[in-house]
């Protein structure tokens, strides 16, 4: 018998300890408190979004012209998806930005030499914010900083941190999707590197490979975000900086 | 007669409209599965229900932002592991898994005769004293997809990542694992005759 088989049969023999009755528990626990607490580890969110009709997004100067026009054509709201290509990157524009799966956690809080030993890929560090206020691992492997808001870190409207910055590794080409009126999407160079700056507005980023099911990241605060890639990972910063100091920030990477 | 059961995403969106008691009806339909990812993360079932419990709470909150149409169970689980991980780590409670197989839960024995029992008995006990010589991210793969039976997507969507990642993982931690058995002096496919 083969070991995966066996692992099945242990499985189906296995007997749990006895799941208790949530059911009750649960429904008594809303019951009393209606309103959710706001309660995340390691930083509070700015603010929550539901699906948003988005319909501004202008990549690339000279993709800016024909994203005005877009802009002022009211069709943009029946419009399903329209296609940018750039290169490997697509950008899509779409009705109602995806629900994805909650990240109520940022993962397990550790220190930055417990990171690197958790995780698959060299631990960089902005040389320019310096050592993260903390760190935490999530369980698939990514790795994220937050900063505590300092004189040239100002906090994200909100969220009680300076920023937040995360390191994931084994993704594909990133597909942004991103929603709201406000927001503003450029690509950007970093450090040599293609990267995009998002401004403004709550966003998505998916990432695929051929053979993989598409990876997201959602943007989790009311900042501004600049996602690159270098060496096999891909790095994304939020902040309240400007698209010059964020990018300094980027290159700054140690 | 057949009891109505409605697909989760009408439960969903009648949770979502305010509806108490079709959240309820989702509890029920995966508290087995969320206690025992849960238990799996935490070690203990005290840690276990506390968790699960506290986690169907903030799925519930978060039903806003989920996409009724999507499977609702990895989205949950997903919630469950981080959890109960982070419950454990705020405890500062290390996994003690070998000493947890030996004990609960354990491993019924099916066999049909006394010999082949003992035999068959002693052989799951060596694998899942073996599995808890694994390290953690190894034996969580292992659990989720033998033991728990969550699919390639599932799994992937629990641990939060691409379902390559996933394929890769389990393969590699069943390659960890086939030594630390065998060095339990018990051979893989010879006891048994087979």
């Amino acid at each position: 018998m083969n070991l995966e088989r066996e692992l099945l049969e242990i499985g189906a023999g296995m007997e749990f300890p006895a799941t208790p009755d949530l059911a009750g528990s649960v429904l008594a626990q809303i019951r009393q408190q209606p309103a959710p607490r706001r309660r995340w580890t390691g930083i509070a969110p700015a603010r929550r979004w539901t699906g948003i009709a988005p319909r501004v997004a202008w990549v690339g100067a000279a993709a800016a012209v024909l994203m005005a026009v877009v802009l002022v054509v009211p069709p943009a709201r029946e419009a399903v998806a329209d296609l940018l290509g750039i290169g490997r990157v697509q950008v899509e524009i779409v009705d109602e930005l995806p629900a994805v799966g909650t990240e109520l956690a940022l993962g397990d809080e550790v220190n930055l030499a417990e990171a690197r030993v958790a995780v698959d890929f060299p631990v960089r560090v902005p040389a320019a914010l310096g050592e993260p206020d903390a760190v935490y691992v999530a369980q698939g492997g990514d790795l994220f900083f937050t900063y505590a808001p300092r004189p040239d870190l100002p906090e994200v409207a909100g969220s009680g941190v300076g920023a937040l910055f995360g390191q994931f590794p084994e993704l594909g080409s990133p597909i942004v999707k991103q929603a709201s009126v406000d927001t503003l999407l450029v690509e950007v160079f970093v450090g040599g590197g293609r990267g995009f700056w998002i401004e403004g507005g709550p966003h998505v980023v998916f990432f695929e490979s051929p053979g993989l099911t598409t990876r997201e990241l959602a943007g989790r605060l009311a900042g501004n975000t600049l996602i690159w890639e270098r060496d096999g990972v891909t790095y994304r910063l939020e902040a309240a900086l400007d698209r010059a100091a964020a990018i300094a920030v980027a290159e700054s990477l140690r | 007669m057949i009891a109505q059961s409605p697909p989760d995403h009408e439960l969903v969106e009648e949770a979502r409209r305010g509806d108490p008691a079709a959240y309820a009806e989702l509890v029920r339909r995966y508290q087995d599965v969320a206690f025992r990812v849960a238990y799996f993360n935490s070690g203990s079932s005290a840690d276990a229900a506390d968790a699960a419990q506290d986690a169907f709470v903030k799925a519930y909150y978060a039903l806003p932002r989920f996409r009724a149409e999507a499977p609702f169970r990895p989205w949950l689980l997903r919630i469950v592991a981080n959890e109960a991980r982070n419950r454990r780590r705020s405890a500062g409670r290390r996994e003690r898994l070998a000493e947890r197989a030996a004990t609960d839960p354990v491993a019924r024995d099916v066999a049909p005769s006394p010999e082949t029992g003992v035999i068959a008995g002693e052989r799951r006990a060596a694998v899942l004293a073996a599995l808890g010589e694994l390290r953690e991210r190894d034996r969580r793969i292992i659990e989720y997809r033998y033991f728990l039976g969550l699919s390639e997507a599932e799994t992937a969507e629990v641990l939060g990542v691409a379902k390559g990642t996933v394929k890769s993982r389990l393969s590699r931690a069943l390659t960890r694992l086939r030594p630390l058995i065998e060095e339990r002096g018990l051979a893989l496919d010879e006891d048994l005759g087979r």
